[in-house]
């Protein structure tokens, strides 16, 4: 009884160290292939030697000088764009949830997505998106700082510690938001303001560029690096708070660094996409069923997985109805939002 | 020592008073047992020396220090708290749980230490839960639930355990189990301060009770000086008829309302 217990406390560990091994494999397959499929198809082992190439480690085979431009120049910079998003939006979801205690719960609820769908919109209507290629981004972020500064500024003067309080703030907030965004859209002056407004609202990630990966970048990986070492607290704080503070949590602290991390990713992640939804639902969803619920291992792992689910996403949107691309919010919609019914209703007759 | 005195409190939860000018102190190693009507502000009064219902005037020591004075982690090493009822939204295994407990004695990096997994399994075996431990705790029944967060208590290994209504969606084999191995715990330095409803368990395993009424510390003393046929009509409006077991040296109650029984 004694070693069967240890050794079942063991195969815990193990399956930790694995899960994240095998994920990593996965998310490089699948930058592999994302930046190897598209109008010009090249081959998987080509474009392992062009990675190679580019990091200096000499490879003795040869390939060609225009595949290597699509890839490090056009593609790349996308497939990491996805990657990064996806990452920043799955992480991100199962911090909220956990800090909610809600598995439905998903960053847009605290007003980040239709503050930054309000500033960019603002930003097209007034032109000011046509100056200069930064500016739509940042008046995005801007927004999305925004909107949930004055949620938690209001929940803050109520004085109250309640979530659920924050959730209905949250709400009605988003509404009002999205009222002044269908404004802005209702009265643009052109068909071109019209479009951007619309395909921006989609979720797109077409106009990726390397300075994008490398403003986005640092932030999404240091962000979801320290909520990773909440793993712990997140693990005692879904007992409730009572159970949190006589545990040892600072609750305060943890709760507001992590509300913060968590705006500054997501801000940054919708800024350079456009509102994508689901993947802080799906990826969440899926992996607790796979993996439990432990936030020490769930962390890392939907770091990992979000990437992969979006590089995959994007990929699809651009190829599924070739030479037509759709925006990757709507296929990340298309595919996930069935996915999210099932475990639903997966989850409802177990119960 | 006195694990922990209370002087001259008042908590205040909006603009509602609910407990008025507290007054009384536990010993170490004490089995003090806090009674009172619903809503008398027993649960109030455990968490707001947990530190998690904050208090206005008046002080709280814990081992001789104002409660104040302590950080997060130093209050978690010195009380534990069993809540009436937890809800885990999540799928978390009864280990993982229990293991959460050791919480406050983690970094960042370092995972389990042996003396973890020893606290662990001795909390386990305390309550009987060693065989439910990779159970998910969602597929448990209340009682099973219950045990668990004793146990995650238990793990935390503090001086101090504050238990509210710890017992009271367990079976009698349970119950008695329960507040027998607390008592060992108290005869061995660990002050446990509990809520019961049930007057003959608290009669049987305090050896101090506090009386709370209407957030007023009605009379605190020996379980004997505390059921009294007198008081009990003037707090629960009941009747009762209170015998002392000389062989058992202990007190029994036997609760009935004589207007509607004479009436039946």
């Amino acid at each position: 009884m004694e070693m069967n217990e240890k050794g079942k406390h063991r195969l815990f560990e193990w399956n930790k160290t694995w899960t994240m091994i095998v994920l990593t494999i996965l998310l490089f397959i699948s930058i592999v292939v994302a930046v190897s499929i598209g109008p010009v198809s090249i081959p998987f082992m080509e474009t392992i030697y062009i990675f190679l190439s580019k990091l200096s480690i000499p490879v003795d085979m040869v390939f060609e000088d225009k595949h290597a431009i699509v890839i490090t120049d056009i593609r790349l910079p996308r497939v990491l764009l996805a990657g990064l998003v996806g990452c920043a939006l799955a992480i991100s979801g199962v911090t909220m949830q956990g800090l909610f205690r809600n598995p439905l719960v998903e960053p847009g609820f605290i007003g980040i997505s239709s503050g930054a769908a309000f500033g960019a919109v603002l930003a097209i209507s007034l032109g000011l998106a046509a100056i200069h290629q930064a500016i739509l981004p940042l008046v995005a972020f801007l927004g999305a700082i925004f909107a949930m500064a004055l949620i938690l500024l209001v929940w803050r003067v109520t004085n109250s510690n309640s979530i659920a309080l924050l959730l209905l703030l949250g709400i009605g907030m988003n509404a009002f938001f999205s009222s002044f965004t269908n404004v802005l859209i209702a009265s643009s002056s052109t068909e071109q303001e019209l479009r951007g407004a619309l395909l921006w609202l989609q979720g797109g990630l077409e106009g990726a560029t390397w300075e994008q990966v490398k403003i986005v970048g640092p932030i999404i990986l240091i962000g979801s690096i320290i909520i990773c070492l909440f793993g712990r607290s997140l693990n005692v704080m879904l007992l409730g708070d009572e159970q949190a503070i006589t545990s040892g949590v600072r609750l305060h602290l943890v709760r507001n660094s992590l509300l913060a991390i968590v705006a500054l990713m997501t801000g940054a992640a919708v800024a350079v996409s456009g509102i994508i939804s689901f993947v802080g639902l799906v990826v969440p969803h899926m992996l607790r069923l796979v993996i439990g619920a432990d936030h020490r291992l769930l962390l890392p792992a939907s770091m990992l997985t979000g990437a992969i689910f979006l590089i995959m996403m994007d990929l699809i949107s651009r190829m599924i109805l070739q030479p037509v691309t759709l925006q990757v919010g709507v296929v990340s919609a298309m595919v996930g939002a069935p996915i999210f019914i099932i475990l639903i209703l997966r989850s409802v007759r177990r119960v | 020592m006195q694990a922990v005195t209370v002087e001259n409190m008042d908590v205040q939860i909006g603009r509602k008073h609910i407990l008025h000018q507290i007054n009384f102190t536990i010993n170490q190693g004490q089995f003090f047992g806090l009674i009172g009507p619903n809503g008398s502000g027993k649960s109030t009064l455990l968490k707001t020396i947990a530190n998690i219902q904050a208090h206005h005037n008046g002080h709280i020591l814990l081992h001789e220090k104002q409660q104040h004075t302590f950080t997060p982690k130093q209050l978690a090493k010195m009380i534990s708290y069993v809540p009436q009822e937890t809800d885990v939204g999540f799928d978390f295994l009864v280990r993982d749980v229990i293991q959460m407990g050791r919480h406050v004695y983690g970094t960042l990096f370092k995972s389990e230490t042996k003396k973890d997994e020893e606290m662990i399994e001795w909390a386990m075996k305390q309550t009987n839960t060693t065989a439910l431990q990779n159970e998910s705790i969602r597929h448990l029944s209340g009682g099973q639930r219950q045990l668990v967060m004793i146990a995650k208590a238990l793990a935390q290994d503090t001086p101090i355990i504050l238990l509210d209504e710890p017992i009271s969606a367990l079976d009698v084999h349970y119950q008695l189990k329960i507040l027998t191995m607390l008592q060992k715990l108290s005869e061995q330095g660990k002050t446990i301060v509990i809520v019961l409803h049930d007057l003959n368990l608290a009669a049987r395993f305090c050896r101090t009770l506090l009386l709370l009424n209407e957030g007023k510390v009605q009379k605190i003393g020996t379980p004997e000086e505390v059921l009294t046929a007198p008081l009990l009509k003037h707090i629960y409006h009941i009747d009762a008829r209170i015998q002392k077991d000389e062989e058992m040296n202990r007190v029994t109650i036997t609760p009935y309302i004589e207007e509607i029984e004479s009436n039946v």
